[in-house]
């Protein structure tokens, strides 16, 4: 029987019911000390003085790290953060000083006898009074920093400038009958991942190099950030992850890695431990960005799409952290899976004195799926059109050109939204149970590319016993990597799912991956991996053929059994690889997969860049329950469909909808980092509120497929593209519940009631003005 | 993870031993019940108490037992178990609902009913129902035993007028008056309970033989710096008729009473709305079980 296809329980789901997995957090090393991490209490602030004397005498204590001991920078994109602030802080929870104790007590106690003495700054604490000319420069060295080849403003605080433009804009602006214009704002929010930030670091003295067993989704960039800050060759630094307690792309640079490695500078040959609180965890790591969306829309009378022109501002936070490629890519987003003729984006990113602000599930597309489906709903209303008609009227279709002209293949544009609205009872009204409670339906669909061009590389291994060894850098960080890849090996060497097993991460001994990011896993690593498994099967086959005595084309392997054609069962391929005795064996094989070249990726002339190798389509439809005289808004039931090619695990997918749903419901709902002069004010999870099971709706996950010529097994990617459309498909229910818009999030009861006051204040304004009339 | 600072941990078996550590640390010490909030205080270093002293170990505060036609709830009777109890259901319709909606369930089976009133937080979900239903609480301390209306037990956010050494070992809990109702209704940040009241409201209504209402209480968290008692809406409605008239002006008159201020999870306008919807609510649900009580079976 093969694997692919099947629901199929996680295989890493023992392991971590019965609290045997092993994850970052758990690591305990010998000799391994504890770090601790005083924190700027300022937003903008120069550094006088720090006197770490009393913390070093402090019993217990091995090492004490300021930023004048560690005289480097790191960013992936532009290298400017240091391991430690050095004479400038520049947000509210940045390190200042590092302690390495015995113990973690001994460590926080010793943090709390360091004396610094600052200088306050003015701060820049949103991202419009960043724009300011006067505004104070969070980054006056800006233009000297080490960066890639992205276009910044210098001497300002824009640190990321981003266009892209096709079609005759004004042509298609003149042709509407209609121009909407509308300003949409996405909150900051916290990846809130069950496993907070956590970095095991060692030092070797003998090789120069580190070692970094950590919580990340990536690896090799990991590496190549850390090498490249501290001017190392790559391979001088080995990172090694296990299981990561989830990332929701919260876990791509360094965090409570810069800690420990500052630390293990100091204290050479003994790894230190540094494990972020949920309140450090909370305010001091890294936030989805804020983002000011204003869109411009060209509409014909009959809900047809002329052209969108689209300004993007980003609250990128104290450093640039992985944010640029997201300031970027993400907008791209914003045009829906929708045939615009024209259309165009301007995005820029600016620092901010708050913390370091970067990617979240979706790489900007939860902040543009917000603007656009928003928009599409207000766009419909005014011109009297049905939100589901006007999305099929303007939707995709197979063999249409994408923004950049690439033709787009392998996908599903149309199920999704049809799906949803025939699962919510679209068109049908439900009555409130009481009258203060009102009932609405919304829908909202969004498109997500994946970033292109990126390789994935793997080493497929038969042991001794003949089970299957997945070497890759893809670690599991909850998501359901480790099953799905072990699915594919299953099925492409031709041996059963138990018989595969995937150890951790390692770039010492895996080979090179992309990261795990931006929903490519399934589709990249599953590629590399169904090439190296055929080259193990014909080898599996050819060592059986010279052991039996058979022609290997009359030799099968299935579910690790090699049978001879008309003759039956002959031996397990771990019998097979016993039968070399003492002189031993193995089956190796491995194999590249990039999307780079693919002849898939042709698009208009010099938009190549902007290529896709795939896309992925969700929509979602909610119907809500709205307290008219409290503003709460409870969620009835939402259903959530996804292209996802073929799905390889049923379940899997049906889970990463569902996961996505309660995210979005609760990004929508409830959750945002709430800065107060510099500070976050609801810093603990006592009042950054995140949706619990309590919470949840009654979830219609639908798996939509479709066929895609370059995807292994026909499998694309999931995980992004579920929690988009959540928010803006709430928004447009509210609307449809109550008649207000709102174009902010999150959508707090006490936001909805003022609306819905002010409402029945222009309503009763109206009606005043008719009578006099 | 923060890790707990050093202190010194005491664990009495009796309440004389309590008493008597707690007057001798002079206020430095902090009584330990369910540990819910005063744990994760120390853990982000909100408190430091030199001295801890456990109550858990005293026997004979977690019992739930009829006294004098009344109720009597030991201080170290856990959240979960109100919430469980058949008497408190039946009897206490305001508080079960309180505890029903207290928190989570992990922290309804540690939190105590004296935790969260010594605790004094204007937000605590006990304080409104047990003004509703008249409760006194018993205190034990240097000086012996007295009873404090549960209403004079707040003077302020995190004060209470125990003195040092004194615990409250009780709450009593008069027998519910015959045609009478009570409810409790909050809203968290999330939107319902399960989590920390914006507002909570809790009402009692007891009808007198001519239909009226007899009398009136009306208690609020999370609008004064201590549990509320909105007086002059109680007052507006003695003597008036259950109508949902009379109900929307009291609503109305406790929402102008109340003091909310503005903070990270409310404002002080969306409190004072939210306290008349939730006053109105509750005292509709009051009078459905009043006037329940009131038909003869």
């Amino acid at each position: 029987m093969t694997s692919v296809g099947r629901r199929v329980p996680r295989v890493d789901a023992v392991e971590k019911v019965t609290g045997s997995a092993v994850y970052g957090a758990d690591l305990a090393l010998p000799g391994m000390l504890h770090g601790a991490v005083l924190r700027s209490p300022h937003a903008h602030a120069r550094i006088v003085a720090v006197d770490i004397a009393r913390a070093e005498r402090v019993p217990g204590v091995r090492a004490v790290a300021t930023g004048r001991d560690v005289p480097f920078t790191f960013g992936a994109s532009i290298r400017d953060q240091p391991f430690l602030a050095v004479d400038r802080v520049r947000f509210v929870g940045e390190p200042v000083v590092a302690v390495a104790a015995d113990t973690e007590l001994q460590a926080q106690a010793a943090v709390e006898l360091v004396d610094v003495a600052y200088e306050g700054l003015p701060a820049v604490l949103d991202a419009r009074s960043a724009l300011a000319p006067d505004a104070p420069l969070v980054h006056p060295d800006l233009h000297a920093y080490p960066r890639g080849n992205h276009e910044i403003v210098e001497h300002s605080n824009v640190d990321t400038v981003a266009r892209f433009r096709h079609g005759d804009l004004a042509a298609g602006f003149a042709r509407a009958d209609v121009v909407f214009e509308d300003e949409f704002s996405a909150q900051a929010l916290s990846h809130a991942a069950l496993e907070t930030h956590v970095a095991v670091a060692a030092y070797h003295p003998a090789s120069r190099g580190y070692t970094l067993w950590t919580s990340s989704d990536r690896p090799f960039q990991l590496r190549g950030e850390l090498a490249a800050a501290l001017g190392l060759a790559s391979s001088q630094v080995r990172v090694v992850v296990g299981y990561v307690g989830g990332s929701f792309g919260g876990k791509n640079t360094l965090v409570a890695e810069a800690v420990a490695v500052a630390l293990a500078r100091q204290a050479p040959g003994r790894p230190v431990r540094v494990e972020l609180s949920r309140e450090e965890d909370l305010t001091a790591s890294q936030a989805r960005m804020p983002a000011l969306v204003r869109l411009q829309t060209g509409v014909l009378r009959d809900g047809t799409l002329t052209a969108r022109r689209a300004e993007f501002l980003w609250d990128g936070g104290a450093y640039a952290s992985n944010a640029v490629g997201v300031a970027v890519r993400g907008p791209k987003a914003v045009f829906g899976p929708y045939r615009i003729p024209a259309v165009e984006y301007e995005s820029r990113m600016v620092y901010t004195n708050r913390q370091p602000t970067g990617s979240y599930r979706g790489y900007g597309t939860t902040q543009a799926a917000w603007a656009c489906e928003s928009q599409m709903d207000m766009i419909a209303r005014r011109l009297g059109i049905d939100p589901l008609e006007i999305r099929r009227r303007n939707g995709y279709e197979d063999g249409d050109a994408w923004i950049n002209g690439q033709v787009m293949h392998g996908l599903n544009a149309r199920e999704p939204l049809e799906r949803v609205a025939a699962a919510i009872g679209w068109g049908t009204v439900d009555r409130a149970p009481a009258p203060h409670l009102r009932r609405g339906k919304g829908l909202a669909t969004m498109i997500k590319e994946t970033a292109t061009p990126t390789s994935s590389n793997v080493v497929l291994k038969v042991e001794q016993d003949g089970r299957l060894v997945v070497l890759c850098a893809a670690p599991e960080i909850g998501a359901g990597q480790a099953t799905v890849l072990s699915q594919m090996a299953a099925d492409a060497v031709g041996v059963p799912l138990d018989a595969v097993s995937l150890p951790p991460a390692d770039t010492a001994t895996s080979p090179y991956n992309g990261p795990v990011a931006s929903s490519r896993t399934t589709f990249h690593v599953g590629n590399a991996i169904r090439t190296a498994g055929a080259e193990i099967r014909r080898k599996a086959l050819a060592l059986a053929g010279d052991l039996l005595e058979v022609d290997p084309a009359d030799l099968d392997l299935s579910e690790g059994v090699v049978v001879a054609r008309g003759v039956g069962p002959r031996a397990t391929l771990g019998e097979l690889l016993a039968r070399r005795g003492a002189e031993g064996c193995s089956l190796v094989a491995e194999a590249r997969y990039s999307s780079a070249g693919s002849p898939l990726l042709a698009a208009d002339p010099g938009l190549g860049s902007v290529s896709t190798i795939f896309w992925m389509i969700s929509a979602q439809a909610a119907e809500i329950e709205v307290d008219t005289e409290t503003g709460v808004i409870r969620v009835v039931r939402v259903a959530a469909a996804a292209d996802v090619g073929r799905p390889v695990n049923p379940v899997g997918c049906e889970q990463q909808i569902e996961g996505g749903v309660v995210m979005g419901l609760s990004n929508a709902l409830f959750e945002d980092l709430v800065l107060d002069g510099g500070r976050i004010a609801n810093g603990t999870l006592a009042d950054y509120k995140v949706a619990t099971l309590q919470d949840v709706p009654e979830i219609v996950p639908i798996i939509v497929e479709s066929d895609h010529p370059e995807a292994p097994f026909g499998a694309k990617g999931i995980g992004e593209p579920a929690a988009a459309a959540t928010a803006p498909a709430i928004a447009n229910a509210l609307c449809d519940a109550v008649g207000v818009r709102i174009t902010d999030l999150p959508l707090t009861p006490a936001r909805v009631l003022a609306a819905i006051e002010a409402e029945r204040a222009r309503e009763v304004a109206a009606g005043g003005s008719t009578n006099r009339s | 993870m923060n890790r707990l600072r050093p202190f010194v941990f005491h664990q009495p078996t009796t309440l004389d031993e309590a008493v008597r550590i707690l007057a001798a640390e002079r206020g430095a010490a902090r009584p330990l019940a369910g540990g819910t909030d005063l744990v994760v205080d120390m853990k982000l270093g909100r408190a430091r108490p030199p001295v801890v002293v456990n109550l858990k170990r005293i026997r004979g505060l977690d019992r739930i037992e009829p006294v004098d036609g009344g109720t009597r709830i030991g201080a170290l009777v856990r959240i979960a178990a109100i919430q469980a109890s058949a008497i408190v259901r039946e009897r206490y319709p305001a508080l079960w609902r309180a505890s029903c909606t207290l928190a989570t369930p992990p922290i309804r089976n540690l939190a105590t009913i004296g935790g969260n009133l010594g605790r004094g937080s204007p937000a605590g979900d006990m304080a409104p129902p047990l003004i509703v239903h008249g409760a006194l609480v018993e205190v034990e301390g240097p000086g012996g035993r007295r009873t404090v209306p549960i209403q004079d037990l707040h003077l302020g956010p995190g004060i209470t007028c125990l003195a040092p050494g004194e615990v409250i070992t009780a709450v009593v809990l008069p027998a519910p008056p015959p045609h009478g109702g009570s409810a409790f209704r909050k809203l968290g940040k999330r939107g319902g309970g399960w989590d920390i009241a914006l507002v909570g409201a809790a009402a009692g209504l007891v009808l007198g033989g001519d239909g009226a209402i007899a009398d009136a209480r009306i208690a609020l968290a999370s609008v004064a710096p201590t549990p509320f008692r909105a007086r002059a809406a109680e007052a507006a409605l003695r003597g008036r008729p259950p109508s949902e008239e009379h109900f929307a002006r009291a609503a109305g008159i406790a929402a102008e009473e109340a003091r909310p201020i503005s903070d990270v999870r409310a404002s002080a306008a969306y409190r004072r709305s939210l306290a008349r919807v939730l006053v109105l609510r509750t005292l509709r649900d009051a009078a459905g079980l009043a006037l329940d009580a009131a038909v003869p079976r």
